[in-house]
């Protein structure tokens, strides 16, 4: 099944991705970036908009431009190519916002079925992690692609 | 050579190079979004049950 998204692009090293956002307010550009956090081959899910004027970035601001699927659908296949590029990395997401934190979550329950056939998902609960499991209230999440030598 | 069917069907995009945004290689956008996941991440037990060590 391939889901509606948008076409991206990205760096050469695949590691930050920008796409444009086309709805009821426009053209937004996206941009995503994959950053290094303080543990080998973990990366955080960084998300937000590009201000095309200003050139300025905001991941807090509520869009609302009414492509939220299309544009999670872009996100996971962002996810794909990093994890397709850097094939032990783990990635972690968490929100900037606890409503976000919820539309991850949403997110990951939406297209968990096709997803963990690629993913090992795994969710942090009360600063513990462990296989994702739906209806728990997660804070953060991390995948891993599979098909590695990592098994949990 | 893979058909057209073969690549509308693969989950990892096709993804443009844009070598203008090899200019954020080295710059952290959005920075308070990482410096709080790395807080986030020493309050848990990420790297024991993956079994690595921290290493930065």
């Amino acid at each position: 099944m391939i889901l509606d998204r948008y076409e991206i692009k990205a760096g050469s090293n695949l590691t930050t991705f920008e796409f444009l956002s086309e709805g009821r307010k426009g053209e937004i550009m996206k941009i995503i970036q994959f950053q290094q956090m303080n543990l080998d081959n973990l990366y955080n899910l960084a998300f937000g908009d590009k201000n095309l004027d200003t050139g300025t970035l905001d991941d807090k601001v509520v869009t609302d431009n009414g492509d939220s699927e299309k544009v999670l659908a872009t996100v996971v296949s962002a996810i794909y190519a990093f994890a397709d590029r850097y094939p032990d990395s783990w990635i972690y997401a968490t929100g900037s916002t606890e409503s976000r934190t919820r539309l991850h979550r949403m997110g990951i329950n939406k297209y968990y079925e096709i997803v963990v056939l690629d993913f090992e998902i795994m969710g942090e609960y009360r600063n513990e992690w462990e296989g994702y499991e739906f209806g728990k209230d997660y804070q953060a999440f991390a995948v891993h692609r599979k098909n590695t030598k990592f098994e949990i | 050579m893979k058909s057209i069917l073969e690549l509308n069907e693969k989950k990892v995009p096709a993804v443009r190079i844009d070598p203008a945004l090899n200019k954020y290689d080295k710059v952290v956008l959005f920075p308070e979004k990482l410096a709080i996941a790395n807080e986030m991440l020493k309050k848990t037990n990420f790297a024991d049950v993956i079994g690595k060590k921290y290493s930065r």
